[in-house]
């Protein structure tokens, strides 16, 4: 009943004329993004918090959410249709979504991925407001030594899923780790690996990195192929946008695991939407009686980690609207947001502003709605926005990323810093090297680092306290059985036969 | 014919004496405001509140201008190299300007020599919370508990040389007990461990643990200002506990302006801004903010600075507290 009452003023709030402008604007925006490669969520927010400052607290985060969550739908667009994934957590939907493309299955992958994200949004909607105040609970039995053991089993994952060469992924995470390190350390106050540029004293900006690799590494690459001639279309037919029967049957249950799987990771920080396609895709890898299918356009590795991802985006609020504690960057943004409007996030937000929580609850329903409409049937503005000829989008791109890297924190070293990340990923693009493993390096490492250290003060230097909690000695044995796995021979040898037919 | 002409001619000239007028009265063009931090933190929100209001009254847009970076000294080193034209300001706080310059060797500049203070806006306190398993009730217990069982407390603050930090250290040598200091990226991480028994005590902006204090879901032991807040009037000041006597730390805010700005034109902004700090809106969006008003004109803030740089001197000294 008091569930219905709840819902009650949230629709009330959320159908009002201006807060579905404001929400469909936020949608909108966040579908462009997240098409346009190299823009992400966190880099569009933080240009737009000036601007809401002068709005209604409510309408101004119901547009930022929904510039989170539509940029999931948006980035695995571009990840289907031509292998560049606008978001990173569409870094796997590109694995199976471009081969299907490639198979000519385009439209079904679209689909798939649309659908998939709906029923997890939706899903993921109501979690939030059945399970706001019970899930916060759960999230505070993680202590560093829980946060520490989550983020190895996290790297192990990724090992176990990067293509190609064990060998060249270990490194590219090692290199990740190192260029996570640079900046102050956290516990001693100084600075590491910063050559006394101030610039580079609070770290190396996330956002550089992953513009730099991602984004002018892709341009610098398409553009080799666009001299030599050799450049083609790169936009497959989209097809039939219906899938087959057989494909229907086969990604239900991909979808409701990883809506499952995404809502559970969305809640812990630090992880949120990237870690949990990554997780998706492994667990319906691990499931399929096909393993060997993944990698070349099965369906259910799109269905899974896309559903694990917006389910991921999803419940990522709960911690912050009923905790103000934000579990990743985006979060943080509109935890400020919401500082800026004079509303403290925490516990009594729920309680003193009914209207705002449960408004902002009931719009990313609606939300999800309007993006399947804009996705679904108007998919052909956002494939012809693809289809503007490379050589006048990628200068717009480019100013994009530019102007993205400069208004994180209005510093030009920072375009400096990705143009140089730009022609490192092109280096590692010649040299078979995945830049996802370094990526998730870059931000795992350091977290790691703080919640080992954090985890040892609090323990007083005594390491058997991860092994002595249930949490974190259930997360690395799980840690250890991947990595077991991945030595023992057999495994190894499906795992390289599997990478190796993708390429 | 002619007359286009003339009409033309005459309102070019007019407008180029317009523009010379304009160029001797202060402000002639837009001012720029530096914040030292990331858009959305408390700084920020202050210099926009007050930006907006001094706008009006100098009938010159006033923008802010994040420059974020390196605990705050990239901005305030970014003010002091601007002109000083008065059409730069800075909206600064004790990190950058009094502690930075302590902690850090490589900080080069000196914030109580290096500029001109305008008006000061006022102070936040912070507050000593314990999580809800930590068992002392009050402050003289956890002082007696941390006595008996030394090395078994930590504290939680969110960063090495931060005002949060030096306070823990100013009770530690008060009090003359151990806690190990655990340094958070931010408050969010740090309450969270907080909420969930991990770690035993924090000292946090008053505003980033009210809402849980009043829920009661964290024990508030006290403020580290010597008066109680108004927002908490049963907390008590730690101040008013046996041992932490003269206890005093906050959290404080003021404008300044490249130290050569002409007297003539912080006098005029120390009065405008004196003004826009009585605007009912500008007080009510600061005072829900956690901001206490302590409104003090150049002289004032001056001294104040001073006192308080000297203050973080001591405490720095003692703990032997270095960054780099």
């Amino acid at each position: 009943m008091e569930l219905l009452n709840n819902l009650a003023i949230g629709f009330s709030t959320a159908l009002s004329m201006t807060n579905l402008l404001y929400c469909f604007f936020g949608v909108l925006l966040g579908t462009l993004i997240g098409v346009l490669p190299g823009l992400g969520a966190v880099a569009t927010i933080a240009m737009l918090l000036p601007a809401t400052f002068s709005l209604p607290p409510v309408s101004s985060l119901i547009m930022l959410a929904g510039i989170y969550y539509g940029a999931q739908y948006g980035g695995s667009t571009t990840a289907i249709l031509v292998n560049l994934p606008g978001e990173s957590s569409s870094v796997v939907t590109a694995l199976d979504g471009y081969k299907m493309a490639c198979q000519g299955r385009a439209g079904a992958a679209l689909t798939t991925s649309a659908v998939g994200s709906f029923v997890a949004g939706s899903l993921a909607t109501l979690l939030i407001a059945m399970f706001a105040t019970p899930l916060s609970a759960f999230a505070l039995a993680f202590g560093p030594p829980e946060y520490f053991s989550l983020m190895v089993l996290g790297l192990v994952a990724s090992v176990v899923l990067a293509h190609g060469s064990l060998l060249k992924a270990i490194c590219m995470i090692i290199l990740g780790l190192l260029l996570g390190l640079v900046g102050t350390d956290v516990n001693s106050g100084l600075s590491r690996f910063t050559f006394e540029q101030p610039q580079i004293a609070e770290g190396i900006s996330f956002v550089a990195v992953a513009m730099g690799l991602f984004g002018i590494g892709e341009i610098v690459r398409n553009l080799e192929h666009e001299a030599g001639g050799a450049r083609t279309a790169g936009i497959p037919r989209v097809g039939s946008l219906m899938p087959t029967r057989d494909e229907i049957r086969r990604i239900i249950a991909p979808i409701f695991r990883g809506t499952a799987l995404g809502s559970i990771l969305g809640i812990l920080p630090g992880g949120g939407a990237m870690l949990a396609s990554f997780a998706s895709y492994s667990l319906e890898k691990k499931l399929s009686p096909h393993p060997e299918t993944f990698g070349n356009g099965a369906i259910e590795g799109v269905a899974g980690p896309e559903s694990a991802n917006n389910a991921g985006a999803q419940t990522s609020f709960i911690p912050m609207l009923t905790l103000g504690i934000p579990s990743n960057a985006v979060m943080a943004l509109m935890a400020g947001a919401m500082i800026m409007q004079g509303i403290q996030p925490g516990p009594s937000v729920m309680v003193e502003q009914p209207a705002l929580f449960w408004g902002m609850v009931t719009s990313m329903w609606i939300g999800n709605i309007m993006l399947v409409i804009l996705n679904l049937p108007l998919i052909g503005i956002w494939v012809r926005l693809l289809a503007v000829p490379y050589h006048l989008l990628f200068p717009v791109i480019i100013v994009i990323c530019g102007i993205g890297a400069f208004s994180v924190s209005n510093s030009v070293f920072d375009i400096h810093l990705m143009a140089a990340f730009g022609v490192l990923g092109y280096v590692f693009f010649k040299l078979e090297c995945e830049p996802a493993p370094l990526l998730l390096g870059f931000i795992l490492g350091p977290m790691m680092e703080e919640y080992l250290r954090r985890a040892m003060l609090l323990s007083r230097g005594d390491f058997t306290v991860f092994l002595t909690r249930p949490i974190s000695a259930t997360l690395l044995a799980l840690s250890a059985a991947a990595l077991a796995l991945v030595v023992l021979p057999a495994f190894r040898k499906t795992r390289e036969e599997a990478f190796h037919e993708e390429d | 014919m002619k007359l286009p002409f003339f009409r033309t001619s005459v309102v070019l000239l007019t407008a180029a004496f317009s523009v010379a007028a304009q160029a001797d009265v202060y402000p002639s063009k837009p001012i720029t405001v530096i914040v030292c931090y990331s858009p959305g933190g408390s700084n920020d929100m202050i210099a926009r509140t007050v930006s907006e209001e001094l706008s009006k009254r100098l009938g010159q847009p006033v923008m802010v201008e994040n420059a974020a970076g390196a605990a705050g000294t990239i901005g305030a080193a970014k003010a002091i190299r601007s002109p000083a034209d008065g059409y730069t300001l800075l909206l600064g706080s004790g990190s950058e300007i009094s502690i930075a310059k302590l902690t850090t060797p490589s900080v080069k500049y000196d914030g109580q020599k290096d500029l001109a203070p305008i008006t000061m806006i006022g102070t936040q306190p912070m507050i000593l919370v314990g999580a809800p398993g930590t068992a002392p009730k009050n402050t003289a217990e956890l002082l007696a508990y941390a006595k008996a069982n030394p090395d078994k407390l930590s504290f939680a603050s969110s960063g090495v040389g931060t005002p949060l930090h030096l306070s823990g250290e100013l009770i530690k040598q008060k009090a003359k007990i151990s806690m190990e200091h655990v340094p958070y990226k931010g408050a969010g991480p740090m309450l969270t461990d907080l909420l969930g028994n991990q770690i035993p005590l924090a000292i946090t902006v008053l505003s980033s643990s009210l809402q849980h204090v009043k829920a009661g879901k964290l024990k508030a032991y006290g403020v580290t200002e010597p008066r109680r807040a108004a927002v908490l009037p049963d907390v008590p000041a730690l101040a008013e506990t046996k041992g932490l006597e003269g206890l005093d730390m906050s959290i404080w805010w003021g404008f300044f302006a490249p130290l050569k700005t002409p007297d003539a034109i912080v006098q005029r902004l120390n009065k405008e801004l004196v003004e826009v700090l009585k605007t009912p809106s500008v007080v009510q969006k600061l005072t829900e903010s956690g901001v206490v008003l302590s409104v003090r004109g150049p002289k004032d803030f001056a001294k104040f600075v001073d006192g308080e740089t000297s203050k973080y001197r001591q405490i720095v000294q003692a703990a032997n507290i270095r960054t780099e």
